[in-house]
This record gives C-alpha cells, sequence and structure tokens, in this order.
C-alpha cells in the first residue's frame, strides 16, 4: 500500500518537485518539466526498484540480488553505493553534499524514495481509473470518460519499457498493462451509457486482440453489438468465444455469459441497461512457472531448523546440546515489550474463531525474537482451544517444493495411512500426496490449470479442515519458503477471511536471500483483505530492565546500551556472562568488561564481510574513534574528503551497524558490540597506529582549543604510545590530570597521572626524572582519593628513584605529600613507618640553612609520620617547630599546612583546647580551600559535641554536609557522614544511625585507610547495646579485635561478652589483651568503654578507671571525628564509684548525668541515667557484685 | 574467553585522492607516464587517486595508485596508468584498487572508462579485461604510405568498460 499523501510532509519547492514516470520507459521530469539524464541502464535499474517501493524502503540485499545476484556482495554494495550517490546528484543538483538527503533517503535495511504516491504516474493513474469506476456507477458516464482519456494519455508506451526482460520488473509490468486493460474496458462501458455503441464495440474488438480469453471482454463485444442493432453479429461473437474456450481450454462459457446469450436471444429488455458485470478480470491463472514435485519424490525426514532467532526451546521440545542454565532459562522463559503485539495476536485469534481468519506477517531482523512471538501466540491459541499447527522453511534448496505446507497437512492427520476413510483424514491425505508428488492432479494436463486446481484442492481440505475446529498455522521463517508455497499461501490467503484459520508467518525485513517470489508474494497478500503485517523491534532499556525482573537499573542499562536492545544479542550476553557467575552477580561493569560472545561476533563479521572493503576500512577507523563517531574526526583521520566518506559509510547506515546521529551529520554503533567487533579485529598494531592518526586528526581540528579534548586525546595518543606518540600521550595525560583536578575529578586525576605514566618512553633521556615527577603527582592525587596505600607505592618508588639521582628537592617533595592537609592519619592504627621518618630525618639533617619552608613542610611531616610510636611526644614538638616556622615566614598556605600537622600530631586529650584553637586559626587563613576548611572544622566538631554544644554542632555538620558535596573526597564524605552518626546516636536515632554508618562505611571502603570495618562494628554495637539487643556482634567483635591494628576495639568486645552473660570468656579475653589505655586519639572512648567493663567485672581495676575519667566527667563520649558518640561520663563515673562503694557520690553523679542529659533533650539517655540513680537510691548492688 | 584473532589479510586500505602534481609520491609512481600527461592535458583533468594503508605510518607511500584523465567527452574517462608498489606486490592490490577506482568514477557520473593499450603492458591488460574491459573495436594495424614504402603503424587498441 502506498502512504497517504497527507501525511504532514512540507511542502516541496515546485522546482523540486519531482515527477516519476513508469508508464513508458523510466522517466523522471522536474519541476520545470525538465526531463532528467537517468545515467547508465543499471543505474535506472536501481531507481526503478526505488520507484516500484516508494515510500517503503527498498533493501539493499534485495536490491543486490535483483541487479547483481553474480557479483561477490561486497563489490556489489559498492557499485550499488556509486548509483545511489550519483542518483542522489540528480535528484537533488542543489544539494550540498554534507546536508542530509531528502529524496533518496538510507533508512535501514536498504534505501527508500521519499515521496508521495502522487509523484508517480502509475499511482496517478490507480487512483484515475478507480474515480472513473465510481464515476460511471454513478451514472456520471461522461466524467469517466474524460477522467480515463487523460489517464490513459499518460501512457508512453510498455510500461517499464527499459527492463522488459527483467524479472524484477515482471509482476508490476503485468499488474499495470491489467490496470490499463480494465481501464479501456471501463471506458468502453461508459460509451455504451453514452450511446456509441459502435465504438465501444471496436474497442471490444481491439480489447480481446491483446486478451481473448477474458469472458468480460466477450460480454462488452456481445451487448455492444446488441445494442448498436446487430444481433447475429452478437449472437456469432458468443460463438467464436464458445468454441476458442472449448478448443485450447476444454471449457464451457461461463453461466453469466451464457446467461447473456439467452438474454439477447430473448431481446431481453435489461440488455438496453447496464449489465450484470461479467468479470473482467484474467482467466484465475496467474502467470509464471510452476515447480510440481516430481512424481515418486522422496519426502526427507523433518529437517532441523534448529533455533536460530528464538531464546531458547519452545515448550514441549527437546532444546540444543546443552540446556541453558536454570536462571537464565526463567529469564528466557518470559516475553517482554510485546504487549501490543499479543493483544492484536489475540484479537486476531478471536476474529478467526468467529470464522474470520486470515494472515498475519510478523517480520523482524535475526535475533529479534519472532519465534518467542509465535511461540507465545501458539500458547495463546491452545489456550482459546485453537488447534496450532506449526511449520518451518529451510534456509537453503535441501528441502523439496511446498514444504511448509507438507509439515502443515503432516501435522493436521493428512500424514497418516489414510485416503480409506471418508473423513478430514481422507481428504488431507490425498492432498498430501497430491503434494509429495504421490498422485498427479486429476484431468488436465495444461499445467497453469494443474497447479490452480492444487491449489484449489489443498485451500478446500484445510478451509474444511478449519471449519470443524479453528486452526493456527504458525509458519516460520517464509523468506525461505520455496517458491511454489508462497503461491499456495498467497492463493489461500485470498479465501481466509472468510474461513476460521489464522496464519502466523514470520520473516526477516532484509532477507539476503529475497527473490521475486517473496517479493511478489508479499505484495500480493498486503493486498488481501485479511493481511495484516506487524514488525518486531529491539526493546527498549526499560524492556530490557523488565526482561531482567527489575534486577538492577544500571545493570539493565549496561545490557541495553551494549545489545542495542536486541534479544538474541541481549541472550547470548547473558549466557556468558552468567556462565561466569550467577546473575544477580552481575554487574553493570562486569557487562561492559565482558568480551564480545562469539556468536555475536560471527554475526556481526559476517554483516560487516558484505560491505565494500573501503566501506570496512572506514569502519574500523570509526570503531577506533568510538561508539559516537565524529564525522570530521574520521575525515581527516582517514584523509579522505567528506562526500566520499558519506558515500563508502552509507551502506553500513543502510544494513543497520551505524546510525546517523539525528539532525548532524555524525554516525554513532547502533550495538556497542558492532563496535567492540570491529575494534577486537584490529590487531594490536594497527589499533595504536589507527589511535596516533585519530589523535592527530582531533589536534589538527582544533588548533589552540583543545581543553575540552584532553581526555581524548590522552586516551588515543596513549593508545598510541608504543608507536612513536609517548611524548604526547604524556603530554595530553598531565595535562588531562590537571584539568581533572581543577575540577575536582579526583578519581580521573589519579587515571590520567597513571596513563601518563603507562605512555612514558623508558628510552627516553630524561625518563627517570619525568617518572619521578609523574610518580609524586600520582602519590599526591591518590593520596586525594583516600587511596592511602596506593599513594604510598607510587612514593616509595619516587623516593627510591630521586635518591638514586641524588635529587633531594624531588626526595623533599615525595616525602612531603603525605604532610599535606589532609583531614586523617595516614597510617593504620599503630603503625610506624620507619623508612619514611629516615627519608625524613635525613633531608633534615642535610637541609641546607635557610631553607626554612622546606624545613617546615619535612617537621611538620615527620610530626604526624610519628605520632603512633614512642617518639609521639618528640613528634608533636616537631610539629609545633613547623608552625611556628611557618608564621615566621609568613606563607598562609605553608602554615595551613603546618597547622593541620600539628593537629593530627598532637591528637591527644591534653592537648584539645590547643588543637580546638589552632583548628579555629586554620579557619581565618585567607584563600582556604574547600577541603582544608570542611578538615579544620571536622578536628573542631569533636570538641563541640563533646562539651554539649549540639547546636553549634548540627550547624557545623550541615556546613560541612554541604561543602562535601563541592569536594566529592571520599574520605571527606565519609568523615562528615560519620559526624552525623554520632550525632542521630545522641537522638536514639538508630536506624538513622545504622543507615549512615552503612553509607559512610560504604565511601570509606572506596579508600585504602585504615578503619572502615572496626569503625563500624562499634556503631552498630552501640546501636544494638542501646536497644538491648546483646550478643548480635560478640562473634565479630572478639574476631577483629584479635587483629592488633584494631585495637581499639578489644573493651568492646569484652562488653559485648558480659552483655552476652559470658563473664568467664570477658575475662579469658582480657587475660589476653590486657586493658590498656592509649592516650591518642581513641583515648575517651577507649577508656569510656573500659570503665563500663570495670563497673561491671571489676576489670580493669575500677579506681584506675575513676582516676582517668573523673576530671573530664561532664564531657559526652565522643569517638574520633564523631563517628560514636554517648552521653555524659558522668554516667559511667556514677557506675564506677558505686562499684567500689561511694554510693553516695555515685548518685550525685548520677544525678547530674541526668541533668545534663535532660538539658540536652537527649531523652533516652536521661532515661537511663534516671534509672541509674533510682538503682543506686534503692540500694541495688551493681550487676557485677550481684552476680559475684 | 578467548581472544579474537587478530587478523586483516587487506590491511586497512583506503583510496584517496591526491593532487596530480610532479613530485613527491606522484613522481615516484608514475614519473615518465605523468609527465607525458601533464604535458597533454591540463592538470584540472588529472586525477590521481592512491591506495593507501592506514596501518602504516603516515608518512609512508601509497602502497598502490592510479592516473586517471577525465574527459571529453563528458562522462568519460581515460585510465592512463597503474601502478602497485614494488613492496607490496603480489597482494592483489591491482585489483582492489582498480574495483575501488571504478567505484569512485561511477560515483562521479562517469559512464565509460577507457584504456589505451600499449604493446608491451600484458599484465594491466590482463587485469582490464578481467575487470570486465572490452576490447572497444578490433582495430587492425593500419598500413600507411608514405613517399611509397610501406609503413607498419603500431596497432592502437582501446580496452572500454561501460560503468
Amino acid at each position: 500500500m502506498l502512504a497517504n499523501d497527507d501525511d504532514g510532509r512540507a511542502p516541496a519547492d515546485a522546482a523540486d518537485r519531482l515527477d516519476f514516470r513508469i508508464l513508458g520507459p523510466i522517466e523522471v521530469v522536474d519541476g520545470t518539466g525538465t526531463p532528467l539524464d537517468l545515467g547508465s541502464r543499471k543505474q535506472r535499474a536501481v531507481l526503478t526498484l526505488l520507484v516500484l517501493n516508494a515510500p517503503h524502503v527498498a533493501p539493499l540485499d534485495q536490491l543486490i540480488d535483483r541487479l547483481w545476484a553474480d557479483e561477490p556482495p561486497s563489490s556489489a554494495t559498492g557499485t550499488l553505493q556509486a548509483y545511489v550517490s550519483q542518483l542522489r546528484r540528480i535528484l537533488e543538483p542543489r544539494r550540498s553534499p554534507r546536508s542530509p538527503a531528502r529524496v533518496l533517503r538510507t533508512r535501514e535495511p536498504g534505501y527508500l524514495l521519499d515521496i508521495s504516491p502522487d509523484q508517480v504516474d502509475a499511482n496517478r493513474f490507480a487512483r484515475a481509473l478507480e474515480a472513473a469506476q465510481t464515476a460511471l456507477a454513478a451514472g456520471r458516464a461522461r466524467e469517466a470518460e474524460r477522467t480515463l482519456d487523460e489517464a490513459l494519455a499518460t501512457w508512453r508506451g510498455q510500461p517499464l519499457a527499459d527492463f522488459p526482460d527483467d524479472s524484477f520488473a515482471g509482476s508490476t509490468v503485468a499488474r499495470l498493462t491489467e490496470a490499463r486493460l480494465s481501464a479501456l474496458s471501463v471506458r468502453a462501458e461508459a460509451w455504451l451509457t453514452l450511446g456509441r455503441h459502435a465504438e465501444a464495440a471496436v474497442e471490444a474488438g481491439h480489447l480481446l486482440d491483446l486478451d481473448p480469453y477474458r469472458e468480460g471482454f466477450w460480454a462488452l463485444l456481445m451487448r455492444a453489438l446488441y445494442r448498436d442493432r446487430r444481433q447475429a453479429e452478437a449472437l456469432a461473437a458468443y460463438q467464436r468465444c464458445r468454441t476458442l474456450l472449448s478448443d485450447e481450454l476444454g471449457l464451457d462459457p461461463s453461466p453469466e455469459l451464457r446467461r447473456l446469450e439467452q438474454a439477447i436471444l430473448d431481446q431481453d429488455e435489461s440488455l438496453i441497461g447496464a449489465w450484470p458485470a461479467v468479470a473482467t478480470g484474467p482467466w484465475p491463472v496467474p502467470e509464471g512457472e510452476t515447480r510440481l514435485p516430481a512424481r515418486g519424490a522422496h519426502v526427507p525426514a523433518a529437517p532441523d531448523p534448529g533455533d536460530p532467532a528464538g531464546l531458547g526451546p519452545r515448550p514441549g521440545e527437546a532444546g540444543p546440546a546443552q540446556a541453558p542454565p536454570p536462571v537464565l532459562a526463567e529469564y528466557r522463559s518470559r516475553l517482554v515489550g510485546r504487549e501490543p503485539h499479543l493483544r492484536r495476536i489475540r484479537e486476531r485469534l478471536d476474529d478467526a474463531v468467529r470464522g474470520a481468519g486470515g494472515v498475519l506477517l510478523v517480520s523482524g531482523e535475526s535475533g529479534i525474537g519472532k519465534t518467542r512471538l509465535a511461540d507465545a501466540a501458539a500458547q495463546l491459541a491452545e489456550e482459546a482451544g485453537v488447534t496450532v499447527v506449526w511449520s518451518r522453511c529451510v534456509e537453503g534448496s535441501g528441502a523439496p517444493p511446498f514444504w511448509p505446507w507438507i509439515q502443515v497437512l503432516d501435522a493436521l492427520g493428512g500424514g497418516g495411512p489414510g485416503g480409506t476413510d471418508a473423513g478430514d483424514g481422507g481428504e488431507l491425505a490425498g492432498v498430501m500426496r497430491r503434494l509429495t508428488g504421490g498422485d498427479g492432479a486429476p484431468g488436465t494436463d495444461d499445467p497453469d490449470t494443474a497447479r490452480f486446481l492444487l491449489h484449489d484442492a489443498v485451500s478446500r481440505a484445510l478451509s474444511r479442515r478449519a471449519d470443524a475446529s479453528p486452526v493456527l498455522l504458525l509458519m516460520e521463517d517464509i523468506h525461505w519458503a520455496d517458491a511454489a508455497s508462497l503461491k499456495l499461501l498467497t492463493f489461500f490467503g485470498a479465501d481466509l477471511h472468510r474461513v476460521p484459520l489464522l496464519v502466523l508467518a514470520t520473516l526477516r525485513p532484509d532477507p539476503a536471500e529475497a527473490r521475486q517470489a517473496l517479493t511478489d508474494a508479499l505484495g500480493d497478500l498486503t493486498r488481501q483483505r485479511g493481511t495484516e503485517r506487524m514488525s518486531v523491534t529491539a526493546l527498549t532499556a526499560e524492556q530490557v530492565a523488565d526482561y531482567l525482573h527489575d534486577l538492577d537499573p544500571a545493570l539493565a542499562h549496561a545490557l541495553h546500551d551494549r545489545t542495542g536492545g536486541n534479544p538474541f544479542f541481549l541472550g547470548e550476553l547473558l549466557r556468558l556472562l552468567t556462565s561466569v557467575s550467577p546473575l544477580h552477580r552481575v554487574t553493570a561493569a562486569d557487562v561492559a568488561s565482558i568480551a564480545v560472545p562469539d556468536g555475536v561476533r560471527d554475526v556481526i563479521t559476517q554483516r560487516v564481510s558484505r560491505l565494500p572493503e573501503d566501506t570496512q576500512t572506514l569502519l574500523r577507523v570509526a570503531a577506533v574513534i568510538g561508539r559516537d563517531v565524529d564525522a570530521d574526526v574520521l575525515e581527516a583521520a582517514a584523509g579522505i574528503g567528506g562526500a566520499r566518506m558519506m558515500m563508502l559509510l552509507e551502506p553500513a547506515v543502510a544494513i543497520g551497524l551505524l546510525t546517523e546521529v539525528d539532525g548532524g551529520w555524525d554516525y554513532r554503533f547502533s550495538h556497542a558490540l558492532v563496535r567492540e567487533t570491529l575494534y577486537g579485529g584490529l590487531s594490536r598494531l594497527s589499533r595504536a597506529q589507527i589511535h596516533g592518526r585519530v589523535g592527530e586528526a582531533i589536534e589538527n581540528l582544533h588548533p589552540g582549543n583543545l581543553e575540552s579534548r584532553l581526555p581524548v586525546l590522552a586516551h588515543h595518543f596513549g593508545m598510541a604510545a608504543r608507536v612513536g606518540q609517548a611524548a604526547k600521550a604524556t603530554l595530553y595525560a598531565s595535562r588531562a590530570a590537571i584539568q581533572a583536578a581543577a575540577r575536582l575529578a579526583h578519581d580521573e586525576v589519579v587515571m590520567f597521572w597513571e596513563q601518563a605514566l603507562a605512555a612514558l618512553d623508558p628510552h627516553e633521556p630524561e625518563s627517570a626524572a619525568s617518572r619521578t615527577t609523574l610518580l609524586i603527582e600520582l602519590g599526591r592525587a591518590r593520596r586525594v582519593t583516600g587511596d592511602v596505600i596506593g599513594a604510598r607505592v607510587a612514593l616509595d618508588e619516587a623516593v627510591t628513584l630521586a635518591s638514586q639521582r641524588g635529587d633531594d628537592a624531588a626526595v623533599i617533595e615525595a616525602a612531603t605529600v603525605f604532610g599535606g592537609v589532609t583531614l586523617w592519619n595516614w597510617r593504620s592504627y599503630g603503625v610506624v613507618d620507619a623508612r619514611m621518618v629516615a627519608v625524613l630525618e635525613d633531608q633534615l639533617d642535610r637541609l641546607p640553612p635557610g631553607n626554612d619552608s622546606c624545613r617546615a613542610e619535612l617537621l611538620g611531616t615527620l610530626g604526624v609520620e610519628l605520632y603512633y610510636g614512642d617518639r609521639r611526644a618528640e613528634g608533636q614538638r616537631h610539629a609545633a617547630e613547623a608552625v611556628a616556622l611557618a608564621r615566621r615566614i609568613g606563607d598562609h598556605r605553608l602554615l595551613a599546612r603546618t597547622l593541620n600537622n600539628f593537629v593530627i600530631a598532637a591528637w591527644t586529650p591534653e592537648n584539645e583546647e590547643e588543637r580546638y584553637r589552632l583548628a579555629e586559626e586554620t579557619l581565618t587563613l585567607p584563600d582556604l580551600p574547600r577541603a582544608a576548611e570542611i578538615i579544620a572544622r571536622l578536628h573542631r566538631m569533636p570538641t563541640l559535641l563533646r562539651s554539649g554544644m549540639l547546636a553549634d554542632y548540627d550547624a557545623e555538620l550541615a556546613r560541612c554536609l554541604r561543602l562535601s558535596g563541592e569536594v566529592r573526597m571520599p574520605e571527606i564524605e565519609t568523615q562528615v557522614t560519620y559526624a552525623a552518626v554520632g550525632r542521630a546516636m545522641l537522638d536514639a536515632r538508630w536506624e538513622e544511625a545504622e543507615r549512615l554508618a552503612t553509607a559512610a562505611t560504604e565511601t570509606y571502603r572506596h579508600t585504602s585507610l585504615w578503619g572502615p570495618d572496626c569503625i563500624y562494628l562499634i556503631c552498630t554495637f552501640l546501636s544494638s547495646w542501646a536497644q538491648g539487643r546483646h550478643g548480635v556482634h560478640l562473634a565479630e567483635l572478639v574476631d577483629a579485635a584479635a587483629d592488633d591494628a584494631n585495637r581499639l576495639l578489644r573493651p568492646t568486645a569484652v562488653l559485648a561478652a558480659i552483655e552476652a552473660g559470658d563473664e568467664p570468656f570477658a575475662h579469658r579475653l582480657i587475660d589476653r589483651w590486657g586493658a590498656t589505655v592509649e592516650r591518642d586519639w581513641t583515648w575517651q572512648f577507649v577508656a569510656w568503654q573500659w570503665a563500663l567493663v570495670a563497673a561491671r567485672i571489676g576489670r580493669p581495676d575500677p579506681h584506675r578507671m575513676l582516676a582517668e575519667l573523673t576530671p573530664v566527667a561532664d564531657e559526652l563520649v565522643v569517638l574520633g571525628t564523631g563517628c560514636a558518640a554517648w552521653g555524659s561520663t558522668n554516667e559511667v563515673v556514677a557506675r564506677l564509684l558505686r562499684r567500689v562503694g561511694r554510693a553516695e557520690e555515685a548518685l550525685a553523679r548520677a544525678e547530674r548525668a541526668r541533668e545534663i542529659h535532660r538539658r540536652l533533650g537527649l531523652w533516652h539517655l536521661e532515661r537511663r541515667s534516671a534509672d541509674l540513680a533510682a538503682e543506686i537510691r534503692d540500694g541495688e548492688p551493681s550487676p557485677g557484685l550481684r552476680s559475684a | 574467553m578467548s581472544s579474537p584473532p587478530e587478523s586483516q589479510p587487506s590491511g586497512m586500505l583506503l583510496l584517496r585522492e591526491i593532487p596530480a602534481l610532479p613530485g613527491g609520491w606522484a613522481s615516484a609512481m608514475f614519473g615518465m607516464v605523468l609527465a607525458e600527461t601533464l604535458a597533454e592535458v591540463s592538470v584540472a583533468r588529472c586525477r590521481l587517486y592512491v591506495l593507501v594503508d592506514l596501518v602504516r605510518p603516515a608518512a609512508d607511500p601509497p602502497v598502490a595508485g592510479a592516473l586517471v584523465e577525465m574527459g571529453p567527452p563528458a562522462r568519460e574517462a581515460r585510465l592512463r596508468a597503474l601502478s602497485v608498489d614494488r613492496a607490496h606486490r603480489g597482494r592483489g592490490l591491482d585489483r582492489r584498487l582498480l574495483g575501488d577506482l571504478l567505484t569512485e568514477l561511477r560515483a562521479d557520473g562517469v559512464q565509460r572508462v577507457r584504456y589505451r593499450v600499449v604493446g608491451t603492458d600484458t599484465a594491466v591488460c590482463t587485469l582490464l579485461r578481467s575487470a570486465g574491459f572490452v576490447l572497444e573495436d578490433e582495430n587492425p594495424a593500419v598500413t600507411c604510405r608514405y613517399d611509397g614504402a610501406a609503413i607498419e603503424a603500431p596497432a592502437v587498441a582501446w580496452l572500454m568498460r561501460e560503468l
């Protein structure tokens, strides 16, 4: 069918409006009436095929098959493309090469002429014929005559006269010739009405000259002669007709013609008016050859067509050799994104049950899921009580003629030994024997008649069978069907609208095998009522997510992106992924990193190999550029002109490997898998060379404006580093790193420095120096992301390299990276790096006098390095000296740095006040970077919390949360979240506390800093403990605390043992671990925990704990920067006092704790303190004493 | 998963047009023929197509090239010479070059390509014939008479292909 004209197409410039004429030799006339020079014969053939298909796509493979059947596809595609390019120039002479074509467009799977039906003379003719018939029926004979005169005048000779012998033109020529005969006979009919009987009689004679077997023309002649008062001639005409039919075909004239003869004999009055129509159509013998099977032909067993398109075995059928893994099988059993199709299929099945069947053509590319849809249709049919019959066409010539129909008849019972009984089975078996050549067609030797009788017999047998109970006939892959089967389908299809039988036939839209027979059959079928086409397209990202049970949107997107939504590709990819790990463990990153599955690669490779070789070359360059292909870059990298590049890429667009990016002149690979397959097919050396060319192309295209392209340049030159592009690779990677740092994209900074290092050419004269510099930058960048371990590896190497070269400046730079402004000590809990301490001391010793800023940096760094060892006090002094030096120099950057060093180096209980003061001083410094500001605030905040200044704490926390979003460093993000955890604990918002702790632990894991597990255990333990859930974390705590690096967990583990009711175990743990309290940043928390233990079981010595904690009794308990917080220390002091029998003092402390908690609005803590006070007042012994 | 096979037997070849000016690659490849052609027709009507291998360094010479003279008459082109770099012979590059060239000319609207056969270049003739070129018309050697003496003029033959 041709589309309507009113589809919103912008009215074309009159001069651009082309007229395509095929009623004669093909001709195209432009808006001024000038015929265009259409070039060579092959070129005109291409155009003709496009006109015949317009406005639909003529698939590329079909065009090639029609015109270059004997050439290899790759060269034929190139030739075709050349013609298409040339035709574009002819049809749109004023189009610039870079603007998209508007008339001859490329659209998967081929090319199309985007014209309205009215622009083709044959369509105008058909429309005129229809209008004339309507006019004549309404009695407007004069109008009908005029319309037809005009229309017939547009004929310039035989239609498509330039291609008389070409098979592609055959059916069109036949149809057009037929339309012309109709027009002539309608016009003659109009003359009769107008009383011009003699003229009508002459015309009828002419028509019979053209086709003597049409009874309609004979009837016309007889009526015209009779009306012209030539009765005898009219009757003689009848006799001529009878003789002709009898002699040549062995047939009698039809009843209608016999009635006409009788009417003439009777001089019936009805002959004066219009006469009931005698079919003017051709005798029911279509043109073309017949393929009847040879007599006695052997019917082979059903060939196994495999399962080329579906996603798995259909129900009740054994799968291929290996069954898919169960999870996958479950996913495969679902059908997603096909709801509209199924709805329509259900409607058509309902219609069929009611007696109105038809043909449903389901088209879709290979692997798109046509078979799956057919499966679902079968299921629907079975539910509706419809008999389901499958048949499949096979590729190649391995199957006998009528193979799909033989399968159908066989399944319906025609294959039985029958033929003896009179039932359906007998009739079906009968036609089956005729199809397989077992029986000849009775009564005729004329092949055309024989075929008609055969088709009719099969149709009648099937119709009768369906009348008994409705049938769904699933015919797969009809693009491979033999011509005879297709003709039978067409014949049968014409009747189906009144038979309860629905045919669902699947086919590919661009079958490489598409033959004339298929195109004709499809054309004929589509014109029949009851035929409907539906296409099955790729899944959307949402449908992929649905397909996977909403597994994970990120995963679904990754899968969609790589497969373009093609269910076959998707299935293959899933098969591969799930062979490695179960689907629920597959991540988006796995999807992105897995190699292209072999099956998919083979399919793509095969499609690519059909393209012209230059196109293949260009596609490989495009694959190196990326999924999105900047056409300017491609043009420059390949060194060819834009017009030629477009021409070469067209076939790739036509077969759907590439898509044109809307509105632009760029391209995109349709599936990521296509790009990867092409890229993967390149050798390492080729890749490197092409990357180099692409990099240079980008450089040359944007001189002086490379800033936004640094990452891309770093990538391409990086890949080309080993083919002479090392210097550029390092240069661009370094620039990209600096740029990323300015944009706070810290992970990218690391990546680019790593790239720069990887690209460095070791044979360069200055490579050791460059390497040192890059290693220091990499160390710095890793430190920022919190990857202290990675940083240390890089910096250690930098120190070694610089020491070997005697480059003290570089040694100092590398060694002091860790002394930069940071929130947290970079060493694991309790660790001192002796080598780094030695390096720093050595450099301090050798530092010439006068270099004070360097000295300040070294001292500050050394101060922090000494924190976890015996020399902590010395380190504190070094840090203090560093601050003093920085003050003297007056460099506020240096001051910020050294103040930060001091705050970390002096993190002991006695220095609380000074640390607070110095953190505050940091905040007054000018030009303080965001990160440094947050760090200083976070260092100040625990003091606020400890003193119960909750409102100030909350305000600071809010500011830090806001700032951390701008800074995007995982380390800082983590600590800010921790600060919120402690605050939530105070409010007894346990769920939130745990949620935040989990979130903080997650971000913390992105770093390699000490402690995520340790802190998480403390948070969850406290939350459970507060809610009275005991014993839940005991095993984990004991396990983790066994490690020296986690020794701050030890009192908590002991407390957990006590709470779990296992005091002997608590004692054993203390025996094993001791009960030391370090005077480091953990002091208050650890002392509190041990004090709780001491109050319960008398160990460690409660008096010692009293001495530790009484001085800070009014403070709230806080760990680190607030990852855990509890109430007033008075409470634990009260418990200790009770333990040692000082009940009155204990009560006073408990009351004081209660008062503090009440004042701060910490209700759960207030209640605990109140309970404690009540217990003391009531003289209840402390729990530990009670059990003792 | 096994790594994909790394092979592209035909390399990464691409046809390019470069200015048909003496010097550089053009002269190295076509030397005398180029000079002769430029002496006969204006440079505007000369086209030089080369087959480059994108996998080779950008400064490397092309692996093959063809010199073409465009009309008149319009829509006709004359193939002047074909050449494959000595180091790359035996890889079928002549066929590849010719295929690319014909496609390119066809896309340009050229409908007929001719080649003048010079007695010695049988290799080119074999190639062209296998690509569908045919002898334009069997033109027997013309005998000319100058001052009575018979001189056998060299046979002039044209191979031609419609596009």
